[in-house]
């Protein structure tokens, strides 16, 4: 392999670098193998001496720290670099239509949050209406607040007592109902984040 | 030798090559081969990460047409070796231990 394989090859391994890194090795490397063909040996020699390209990008990467690790997966894997002046004018012309999107967005986003939780408080008034309703009409049946005698009155806290039972029962709906609320409005919300992004 | 031992002796061998006078890539690869046979490929992530833990500082110098990375140890370089000069008593003290050598029965 001649040495401007060697580095082509390398170039290639290392295009997910950044371009500092990626300059940064290269140029170590072509010194290296520079240095080596001084001392007297030949091209060969000296590529071969340096490994495979693929050994050496190995290497670099390995050697990457966790920042730039993170930083190279930040920017998806691509090269970080400034936007063109062509990327820089289509943003602001896109502008017209981007901003009624994102305001789009958001409305639904926010709708979807105050239905999802209106929904639920809904349910906790059913439930407590319930319970409240029961109670009051045991306490006016307790009272005598009804016609009908003592028929009327028994039939009434009957009815309270049922309805209170009812409503009760349903207590234990409302932890996962706000629970599910909850992830639901937690899910949508990413979901429309994903979209914009 | 396991890798986990050798990286960690690497890097402060590295700053012992470069400890007496400035060095460039090719030149500490030599100077270590009294003790080590290291490549290129394996002594790039150790001169990185010593830069960026400020062990050592870089510069280029021109030569013969072309630009050579030089590497110099810092004050903080200086210190990585003498703390291992006490980290070896340890190492000789575990080595020890580990083969059963020098203990009394």
């Amino acid at each position: 392999m001649t040495k401007k394989e060697f580095m082509d090859a390398l170039s290639w391994q290392l295009k997910a670098l950044p371009k500092k890194e990626k300059k940064s090795s290269l140029s170590y490397y072509e010194e290296m193998i520079g240095d080596r063909m001084e001392d007297g040996m030949s091209e060969e020699e000296a590529v071969t001496a340096a490994g495979t390209p693929e050994e050496a990008a190995e290497e670099i990467f390995k050697g990457l720290s966790l920042i730039d690790k993170a930083r190279m997966t930040i920017s998806k894997g691509g090269r970080t670099r400034n936007a063109t002046k062509t990327e820089k004018v289509l943003f602001w012309l896109s502008l017209p239509i981007l901003i009624p999107l994102v305001i789009a967005a958001v409305s639904i986003g926010l709708t979807l949050f105050i239905v999802s939780w209106a929904l639920f408080i809904s349910w906790c008034a059913v439930v407590a209406a319930f319970i409240l309703g029961g109670i009051g009409a045991i306490v006016l049946g307790i009272a005598g607040f009804v016609r009908g005698g003592i028929a009327g009155r028994l039939m009434l806290i009957g009815a309270g007592i049922a309805c209170a039972g009812v409503g009760l029962a349903l207590i234990p709906t409302v932890k996962p109902l706000f629970k599910l609320i909850k992830k639901t409005v937690k899910f949508s919300i990413h979901k429309e984040a994903d979209h914009e992004a | 030798m396991d890798i986990q031992l050798k990286r960690g002796l690497l890097e402060v061998c590295v700053l012992a090559a470069i400890k007496d006078a400035d060095s460039y890539g090719y030149q500490i690869i030599k100077d270590m081969k009294a003790c080590v046979e290291i490549s290129e490929s394996t002594l790039y992530p150790i001169l990185r990460r010593l830069e960026t833990d400020g062990l050592l500082t870089v510069y280029s110098v021109e030569h013969m047409g072309r630009l050579r990375k030089y590497y110099r140890i810092t004050d903080a370089g200086r210190n990585r070796i003498e703390e291992f000069r006490q980290d070896w008593q340890e190492i000789l003290a575990i080595g020890r231990f580990i083969l059963g050598e020098g203990e009394t029965e």
